[in-house]
């Protein structure tokens, strides 16, 4: 089987939503799916989408064995849709103040750009979100039915609508909260890695349409293309909670002075990074370290005029470049 | 002889299955049920709330916690007893279930499931056919209720993990639910329709085997989480009860 792979340069995601929105309109935005959103960017540290799905539970555990603590998450930790009162302010005249009938206490970007710290010294940095296409998917492994597989070209975890019968035990194993229920169709449903696209010999919507350029895809097995550079050979991008055992093909590199250095408490730039170590390495692992280490040191070469490889492939000049088909 | 076989290998089965059973710390203390099916007219027997279901014979069947086919599979089913009752007219059977639910669940969402019920026939009408979702290429006949859309799904599995919607739907069924009970009626002709569909024209005389297994929604009972019929229950064509003619 051949897998593809995609990596999201953390350092140059700048929260814009473009690739969430390229996702939305074309496969979210109708037919019961209009809640979800296959694809996301969560401002980090952040509860996330849906809410707090880093405690939802699924996965494997140690022994490689499914684990069957996984919640479904409630319909708020995903945003309830809400309506304004603007029949009585409008048109009624009975009140002056356009406001929800509900109180929301979630949604996809609930939290943006909250982050941590204090200022000065405040911090956060983009995470943006998608299936995993695991090469272990534990929403296949959960699923009775055999309603999921991955297609053996791409490696893409897909759903089929025919077999599914809307159980939810994908729902309830899949350890990144990726995939969901259509309370419409009464069958779950989640991202296809815009196989449709692939087919056509386009990178999906998100990738192609992501204006930082943060987004690489290509298959895994192709030593010339980004996926296979970035992730086997530099080793600068990494799954995001591999201790959930399911092998994702996500892979993120994780940021690097996205924001200053921490400031002394007499104004003085000290010599620290704001984001805790522990804090991205409890994201992507113990490779943190040394993923941080090899882009220092690779871009510092890039400051004193010398060729850096790694440097070249994450500005990423040209699309052939991002997205090895 | 042969039904003596047949007899005795349903029996070998049962008995596989009732260890499987007590191994997780079921029970499984009843013998099969026998549910007479009874003469009557259509009409009235489609209705689940119809007072001509007051003559027809009920019987009580046992269910429980269906062994897990599946890791996912995890829980206890709350459902313990279905009462059960089958009338059959010139060109269908009629087969009416009733069991206590404390909530009348209807809606499917977010980690949210419906109550349900279904009736399982052996394709074949064969008590070889294991009643756990047939296999091994003794398929099984499957009628569907859910609480969702009131409304019969005819299906069809040959093993677990199979159950597939098959072309023909020419099953009925409708619901009621009233003072923490529901009561389904399925109903189908006799003559089957396409190949998947098991034939209900038996001869007077003999038994058809025929399952039961129930879901309680609040429970997120779906799937193989449900309360079943730990072995074949017995739907007996034999003994020409006329409806009215009392218990």
């Amino acid at each position: 089987m051949r897998q593809v792979g995609y990596v999201f340069d953390l350092n140059k995601c700048i929260g814009c939503h473009t690739c969430t929105m390229a996702c939305k309109q074309l496969w979210t935005n109708r037919d019961g799916r209009e809640y979800m959103y296959w694809n996301n960017v969560e401002t980090r540290p952040g509860t996330g989408y849906p809410k707090n799905w880093e405690q939802k539970g699924g996965g494997f555990d140690e022994h490689g064995q499914l684990r069957a603590d996984g919640n479904i998450p409630a319909p708020e930790a995903y945003g309830e849709v809400w309506n304004y009162n603007f029949q009585e302010v409008l048109l009624d005249g009975t009140s002056n103040q356009v406001v929800p009938d509900k109180t929301p206490t979630a949604g996809p970007n609930w939290d943006e750009d909250q982050g941590k710290g204090k200022y000065p010294n405040g911090h956060y940095f983009y995470l943006p979100r998608i299936c995993n296409h695991c090469s272990n998917p534990a929403c296949l492994a959960a699923c009775p039915r055999q309603a999921i597989y991955k297609r053996p070209e791409d490696g893409l975890v897909v759903l089929d609508q025919k077999r599914c019968r809307g159980y939810q035990y994908c729902v309830k194993a899949c350890p990144y909260g990726k995939v969901y229920f259509n309370l419409q169709t009464g069958k779950s449903a989640k991202c296809i890695g815009c196989y449709p696209r692939i087919e056509k010999g386009e990178p999906p919507a998100c990738v192609k349409q992501c204006t930082g350029r943060v987004r690489f895809w290509g298959y895994r097995d192709d030593t010339n293309g980004p996926i296979y550079k970035l992730v086997d050979k530099w080793k600068v991008a990494l799954p995001l909670h591999a201790e959930y055992g399911t092998e994702p093909n996500v892979f993120y590199v994780p940021p690097i002075n996205t924001t200053p250095l921490m400031f002394e408490e007499d104004g003085r730039i000290s010599a620290q990074a704001r984001i805790p170590i522990a804090d991205l390495e409890a994201l992507f692992g113990k490779g943190v370290g040394p993923a941080l280490a090899t882009l220092g040191r690779e871009m510092n070469k890039r400051r004193q005029a010398q060729p850096s490889e790694l440097t070249d492939i994450l500005i990423g000049y040209t699309n052939k470049d991002r997205f090895a088909l | 002889m042969k039904s003596m076989r047949r007899f005795c290998l349903a029996m070998a089965t049962v008995a596989g299955v009732s260890l499987a059973g007590a191994a997780l710390g079921e029970t499984q203390d009843s013998a099969p049920a026998t549910i007479v099916v009874a003469q009557g007219k259509t009409g009235a027997l489609a209705n689940p709330a119809g007072t001509v279901w007051k003559s027809v014979p009920q019987a009580r069947v046992a269910v429980t916690t269906a062994p897990p086919g599946h890791p996912s599979i995890v829980g206890v089913a709350t459902t313990t007893e279905l009462k059960a009752q089958a009338a059959k007219s010139k060109n269908e059977l009629f087969i009416r279930l009733q069991w206590k639910n404390p909530s009348k669940d209807q809606r499917r969402g977010i980690g949210q499931f419906a109550d349900a019920v279904a009736v399982e026939f052996a394709a074949d009408g064969s008590a070889e056919t294991l009643p756990y979702m047939g296999g091994d290429g003794r398929r099984v006949n499957i009628w569907y209720w859910n609480a969702s859309n009131n409304a019969a799904e005819n299906l069809v599995a040959n093993g677990f993990g199979t159950l597939t919607h098959v072309p023909v739907q020419d099953v009925k069924a409708s619901g009621k639910y009233a003072h923490g009970i529901w009561t389904v009626v399925f109903h189908r002709a006799v003559k089957p329709q396409g190949d998947d569909n098991v034939t209900l024209q038996v001869k007077p005389g003999t038994n058809l085997p025929v399952a039961f297994a129930v879901w309680n929604g609040a429970n997120k009972e779906r799937d193989g989480f449900k309360a079943v019929t730990l072995q074949w229950q017995q739907l007996a064509f034999g003994e020409r009860t006329q409806i009215g003619a009392g218990r």
